[in-house]
């Protein structure tokens, strides 16, 4: 072999991570790095007086670790999280479904109508609730006072049914698009199918449709589960400051108490949970439905 | 009585007419065909039967119970689709348990039924595969058994065919010819196909532009095409322009025997049934220079040009040499294989 084919050898095989470089450069610029600064943030010590102080030490990790306040923040996260995604899916399989069926100009009408609140601000959209329900002056709640039907406003405010509500409004979208693409995977002779061999409609739905639109569920609750585990927004706005979520905490001791070290190791373990919950639910439902993943 | 009858079934989407006031009666095991282009109407027809769409006139009578409106659900027919719209996400046994199930018939019962299907079918060394790891061939067996596990009153089969290459096809109607009537289930099959349609019913519906053109057997209909369009879409065929006078139709100048009414007329001529004749033939023949010879393996398919147009003739390869292009041929036929038409009614 001679020089310039050993040469050509050489770029053949060093080609694809020449090639790859300048992504994984952009994605250890903006990803991996801040993440581990963030990670290392998590172990400097902070006083009120000295600031960051560059050293080596767990008492933050003993911290979230140890307080009940912030076990209690956790857990409210994931429970909201958990309840945003279950409303989701409830809201937004069935809507998917039905969006599927529509004839051809109204199908196209309603999924505006549904993915609509995405081109509008999340910051608008929960102000609007907070203008419904926000206390006493409150547009749904004065008009409901006022008509007698109830004497006390309707507590969403500072709630955490208020939290979930807004979040689920916010994220179903979601949940419909990733349902409606699983959706239109299905051959609709398969539901024809079964509906000859006696199958119920509520049959074809459990039986056939479910399983098959498996893949889509498990992709919307991913993406919704992970989006309300970690919205800003939404929980600053409706929770405020006295029902705080993981994320308008880590936001807190970022730029009010400026304890950035214990913020950083709220956001890991943040992301630790989030990214243990969907690996776990992954392998849940892949097992479960194993044939609709192929 | 009929075992299925179909009266005046018509269906329009918005105006357009997809099948028009047809009328059928099948008596019970029959294997009917309901031939046609695409767009003919069939396929709708089949999906009135079994209740995908609802009909907007006519009446479904099924052993003289009125079935029009009622759900697919309980009519208790087999369908097997052109997709074959199999469950993907469930093996060769729990597709075909699925309407056994749905029947509520115990799970022993069900299982001894399931096995006994894909017995008959071929299949039972596949029971635990998912249809995405079959053959399209393997699939519409599959298809075919979930269909006929629930003892179905009428199996309706939807161009279950189209998706199979030629040699597979040819082995799947044997093989779906053999099945029907060892079973003795009433069919009816949807198809584009005339030899298809041909080599597996008992009687052909030809259909045309959502009406009935003619129902008979399929060695009738090809021999008595009762109208032009069957002549056309069952086989190939030579339309000849002709006129009849004393007792003879006159066809480039040619004289053969007929007994129809006085006028011009038109005759249908299968290719096959055309011969060349020998230089010293006596009866008529029609002369022409053979333009296109085209060898098909078990047959030679030639285009003649005439003096009354071109003309079609198909012969079978019995190793003699045929005429080459370009060479001098005289056609003969015997009167008794053309059908004559007035040119009016002919259109």
């Amino acid at each position: 072999m001679n020089a310039s084919a050993t040469r050509m050898s050489l770029w053949r095989r060093r080609a694809p991570y020449l090639l790859l470089s300048p992504g994984l450069l952009l994605f250890g610029a903006i990803v991996l790095i801040p993440l581990l600064m963030t990670l290392l943030l998590s172990f400097h010590d902070w006083g009120q007086y000295k600031g960051i102080d560059p050293v080596f030490i767990l008492k933050n990790w003993e911290e979230v670790f140890s307080d009940s306040y912030y076990h209690e923040m956790f857990l409210r996260t994931l429970r909201i999280a958990a309840q945003v995604t279950i409303l989701s899916i409830l809201l937004g399989a069935p809507e998917a479904y039905i969006l599927n069926r529509m004839r051809a100009p109204w199908r196209a009408v309603f999924l505006l109508v549904v993915l609509g609140p995405l081109l509008i601000s999340v910051v608008a959209r929960t102000l609007g609730w907070a203008l419904l329900f926000g206390g006493a002056s409150g547009v749904v709640n004065k008009a409901l006072m006022s008509l007698g039907v109830i004497d006390q406003p309707i507590p969403f405010m500072f709630t955490e049914t208020g939290v979930v509500i807004a979040l689920a409004h916010v994220l179903t979208p979601y949940m419909v698009l990733s349902v409606w693409a699983a959706l239109q995977r299905l051959d609709p002779q398969v539901e024809s199918a079964a509906a000859s061999l006696g199958a119920s409609q509520a049959t074809i739905i459990r039986r056939i449709v479910l399983p098959q639109i498996a893949p889509g569920l498990l992709g919307g609750a991913v993406i919704v589960f992970a989006l309300a585990a970690s919205a800003f927004a939404t929980p600053s706005i409706i929770g405020g400051r006295r029902l705080k979520m993981a994320s308008t905490l880590a936001y807190d001791e970022f730029l009010n108490t400026l304890n950035w070290p214990l913020g950083a190791a709220i956001a890991v373990t943040l992301l630790v949970v989030l990214a243990l919950t969907i690996i776990l639910a992954n392998r849940l439902v892949e097992r479960r439905y194993a044939e609709a993943f192929r | 009585m009929a075992f299925l009858a179909l009266e005046d079934l018509s269906k329009s989407y918005d105006g357009a007419v997809a099948v028009r006031a047809l009328s059928l009666e099948v008596t019970q095991g029959e294997f009917i065909a309901l031939l046609g282009p695409s767009g003919c109407g069939k396929t709708t027809t089949l999906q009135m039967i079994a209740g995908f769409v609802e009909p907007t006139g006519g009446r479904i009578l099924l052993e003289g119970r009125d079935i029009t409106s009622m759900k697919p659900a309980q009519r208790g027919l087999g369908v097997v689709f052109q997709s074959y719209a199999l469950f993907p996400h469930m093996t060769t046994t729990e597709n075909v348990s699925f309407g056994l199930e749905m029947k509520g018939v115990e799970k022993s019962e069900r299982a001894k039924r399931v096995a006994e299907a894909l017995d008959l079918v071929g299949l039972s060394a596949l029971a635990d595969r998912y249809p995405r790891r079959m053959s399209g061939g393997q699939q519409q067996r599959v298809a075919l058994a979930r269909a006929l596990v629930v003892r179905p009153r009428i199996l309706l089969l939807d161009e279950p065919l189209s998706n199979l290459d030629a040699k597979l096809r040819e082995e799947m109607q044997m093989e779906l010819r053999q099945i029907q009537r060892s079973l003795g289930t009433t069919t009816i099959l949807v198809t584009h196909d005339q030899s298809e349609a041909m080599a597996l019913a008992d009687r052909i519906v030809v259909m045309n532009k959502g009406a009935v053109e003619q129902i008979g057997p399929p060695h009738e209909t090809y021999e008595w095409p009762a109208t032009p369009f069957v002549a056309d879409f069952l086989g190939k065929t030579n339309l000849l322009d002709g006129v009849v006078e004393d007792g003879c139709v006159v066809i480039g100048g040619q004289r053969w025997t007929a007994s129809a009414v006085a006028g011009p007329v038109k005759a249908t001529l299968r290719p096959e049934k055309i011969a060349f004749a020998p230089t010293d033939f006596p009866g008529p023949s029609l002369p022409g220079v053979l333009r296109t010879r085209i060898f098909q393996g078990d047959n030679w398919l030639f285009q003649i040009e005439t003096s009354i147009g071109r003309i079609t003739v198909i012969r079978q390869n019995a190793g003699e040499a045929p005429p080459g292009e370009g060479d001098a041929v005289r056609l003969a036929w015997s009167a008794e294989d053309m059908r004559l038409r007035s040119a009016e009614s002919a259109r």
